[in-house]
């Protein structure tokens, strides 16, 4: 007995000991971590494009050279990363030479525009031959007056778009490890003329330029989708087949380049959502079969390999959205309540999750390309938001909140993520009119992308295009 | 008879209760104990709630401090000059007057062993020299050869380079150099690291496209008493030139520092202080 005392008060003395140790050990050099640090945007300076060809073409080739500066500055600006410094501010011609001065001659000085505090400088140049076009770029780091990226593209004159995108691309490439999202396209459902009756499927630049009409079924089509190369979409329509009385909510299959379309589920009732899975054999989508529609999983010739949703009795579960690495779908589903919510399940449609739980209407999840991310569309009071939270649902954040001209506010909807994950894009009624629309994933920058009389439904981000 | 004996019995049974009721009660009382003491060992909460009592130990400061420069300025006025200016800060409340005897008895005894035994030696080896020998005289040099090579290592850890400094004002920097920290110099230390951090956080600041490249760097700012930059310098390159300027840049935003407390002016000084952009 006593012994075991002994032992319990040497212990007790021992543990006093090393208590006493361990905060004489603390630590005196002082080192400090900073953690994120706060962002600036840097200043740019992009003076107009010199051409280099022959003095003859001078005339023709300036719609071209204005087209790619355009192109560039606007994507540029978009991307956040930079503010481009009006040009009525610089204090050298932009003719001057595309390399600095004391090699070249009547090359541009880093001085004129290290007084302007540019960060950054692009002089650039175009030339064009018969149908040949060639672009020659350098971007300087004033600050550093070195030359942090040189390049020439060529082809052919239609191009021009493209290679101004391209050089985009490359250029956020250069700097921050990220290429740029400017060669990516958008598919959409459009009504064309704003008469909000009958809907095709249009594919654009991600900027709103180059509308093609894809589908001509004149009658409603929705919910198109992108196969994960970028060379197929999935699209519904309600399509009157032979030896049927009515419409029905069809799935489509579509090759954009070959423009073969084939009708892949058509069961009574809706065949609708599409989200193709990023193993490119198989498709997710809604089929109502006359009941309470359910996720299904589907090979591109229409069978179905899986019901993913199973009830419960009476609830509908809607609007599946594959993430980037396969393994999950988020849908919409009204099963606690009327309230539609979003929620997540594995790709076998194990273990489901309720990730919102605020307002009266969320729908149509979209995945960020990381699979970080979820956007949504909710409803709060009586109009539609875009919301972007982690894929477990915290951190959820606001990106819109806007009103129409009478005052009223307007519906923000149909969320989708660019390929480079810092955009979110969606529709918005703000001007009266379905415009396209997008936001830094943070909601610091919103701009318009479309701008013209027609409607657009259902926007969906492809990933960077070839 | 028999009453008796069962009184005797009880008696005895009592006689045995008594020290398993000791037995009892000491090993409850040590569980109660190492109770306590595991709850204090394990769950020690942070000084924080010690706030209150800070300036409880800023009052008996000033009183040790006033006692210090009489030991201290026996052999020099140095080690003293730190504290002498802190006693203009605090107002000096005379209450405490034993505690104060502590710090410095522990500075003057260890202060005189280092030349003491020198002398004591060095007279010694002059007694024994005379009659034999000559070994305990290398024994001796080499002894104060050593004791030179460990001051001198001294002064290289406290990195008083500047001042050419006494023996004295080295261990003044030792001190103040020392790897424990406790009560009110603890309590400096952190709130000066915390104002440090939020200054230096303020002005840490990076163009968008650099950001999100996963880039890591550390640089090494050595400050003066009044928190100029006397030097700043990438220790850890993020191996891109962009950022390591920013870095640099920040550096440069962020001067002046927080003017540091004393006691730290030092290490400030000299060791400095390493930034983690962003750890």
């Amino acid at each position: 007995m006593r012994k075991t005392v002994l032992m319990l008060l040497s212990f007790l003395a021992f543990l006093s000991f090393s208590q006493q140790t361990l905060a004489q050990e603390s630590n005196n050099g002082i080192y400090i971590k900073l953690g994120e640090a706060k962002t600036k945007k840097s200043l740019m300076a992009f003076p107009a494009l010199q051409y280099a060809g022959s003095p003859t073409t001078t005339s023709k080739a300036q719609a071209t050279g204005a087209e790619i500066f355009n192109t560039v500055t606007n994507d540029l600006t978009i991307s956040s990363y930079f503010q481009l410094i009006n040009s009525a501010a610089f204090l050298e011609e932009a003719s001057k030479g595309l390399t600095p001065a004391p090699g070249n001659p009547n090359g541009f000085k880093y001085e004129s525009w290290k007084a302007l505090n540019a960060d950054f400088l692009i002089k650039a140049a175009f030339s064009i031959v018969g149908d040949e076009l060639t672009l020659e770029t350098y971007t300087y780091h004033v600050p550093r007056a070195s030359l942090v990226f040189g390049k020439k593209y060529q082809g052919k004159v239609s191009t021009a778009r493209r290679m101004a995108h391209t050089f985009a691309n490359d250029l956020l490439k250069e700097l921050t490890g990220q290429t740029g999202p400017f060669l990516s396209r958008v598919v959409v459902a459009s009504d064309l003329n704003g008469t909000g009756k009958i809907k095709e499927i249009v594919t654009m630049d991600w900027d709103g330029n180059n509308i093609d009409q894809v589908t001509n079924h004149k009658s409603i089509c929705l919910s198109p989708a992108w196969s994960p190369d970028g060379k197929t979409i999935a699209y519904t329509s309600y399509i009157k087949r032979i030896g049927n009385k009515f419409r029905n909510a069809d799935m489509v299959l579509l090759n954009l380049a070959s423009g073969k379309r084939a009708p892949v589920s058509y069961r009574k009732g809706i065949n609708s959502g599409a989200s193709f899975d990023p193993d490119g054999k198989h498709i997710y989508l809604t089929i109502s079969q006359g009941e309470r529609p359910d996720i299904y999983k589907m090979t591109y010739d229409g069978k179905l390999v899986l019901k993913v949703t199973n009830g419960p009795a009476g609830a509908m579960n809607v609007e599946p959205a594959v993430s980037p690495d396969g393994s999950k779908v988020a849908f919409s589903s009204d099963r606690s309540g009327r309230a539609p919510m979003i929620y997540v399940m594995d790709a076998n449609g194990n273990n489901v999750k309720r990730i919102t739980f605020a307002g009266q209407f969320n729908s149509t999840p979209a995945w960020s390309p990381d699979g970080k991310k979820i956007a949504f569309a909710g409803q709060s009071e009586d109009h539609f938001d875009i919301f972007v939270m982690n894929s477990d649902g915290s951190d959820m954040k606001r990106l819109t909140s806007a009103r129409k001209p009478n005052g009223k506010w307007a519906f923000n909807e149909d969320p989708t993520f660019s390929p480079d994950g810092r955009f979110v894009m969606y529709t918005s009624d703000r001007t009266g009119k379905n415009q396209i629309y997008i936001s830094t994933v943070d909601g610091t920058e919103e701009r318009r992308v479309t701008n013209d009389e027609a409607n657009y439904y259902k926007p969906k981000w492809s990933s960077n295009l070839e | 008879m028999i009453t008796e004996e069962t009184e005797l019995e009880e008696s005895i049974n009592n006689e045995e209760e008594l020290p398993r009721g000791l037995v009892v009660s000491f090993i409850l009382h040590a569980l109660l104990l190492s109770f306590f003491t595991l709850k204090a060992v394990f769950f020690t909460p942070e000084a924080i709630d010690y706030s209150a009592a800070i300036r409880v130990d800023m009052v008996g400061l000033p009183d040790k401090i006033q006692t210090l420069p009489e030991p201290a300025a026996k052999e020099e006025a140095k080690p003293a000059l730190p504290e002498k200016q802190k006693e203009k800060t605090p107002p000096p409340p005379p209450k405490p007057v034993e505690k104060p005897a502590e710090k410095p008895l522990e500075k003057a005894v260890k202060v005189p062993p280092k030349k003491d035994p020198d002398a004591i030696n060095l007279e010694k080896n002059k007694n024994d020299q005379k009659n034999a020998m000559e070994k305990l005289k290398a024994m001796a040099a080499l002894e104060k050869i050593k004791e030179d090579v460990a001051e001198d290592k001294k002064k290289k850890e406290a990195g008083a380079g500047k001042d050419a400094a006494g023996p004295a004002k080295v261990k003044g920097n030792v001190l103040s150099a020392g790897s424990s920290l406790t009560g009110l110099e603890r309590l400096q230390h952190d709130s000066y690291i915390v104002d440090l951090d939020k200054h230096i956080k303020n002005q840490w600041q990076l163009p968008e496209w650099l950001s999100k490249r996963d880039l890591k760097a550390q640089a090494r700012v050595t400050i003066d008493s009044n928190g100029n930059i006397l030097s700043s310098k990438i220790v850890k390159s993020s191996g891109n030139p962009s950022y390591d300027d920013e870095v640099l840049a920040t550096i440069q935003r962020a001067a002046p520092f927080p003017k540091p407390p004393e006691k730290f002016t030092n290490i400030l000084s000299v060791d400095g202080i390493l930034i983690g952009f962003p750890e």
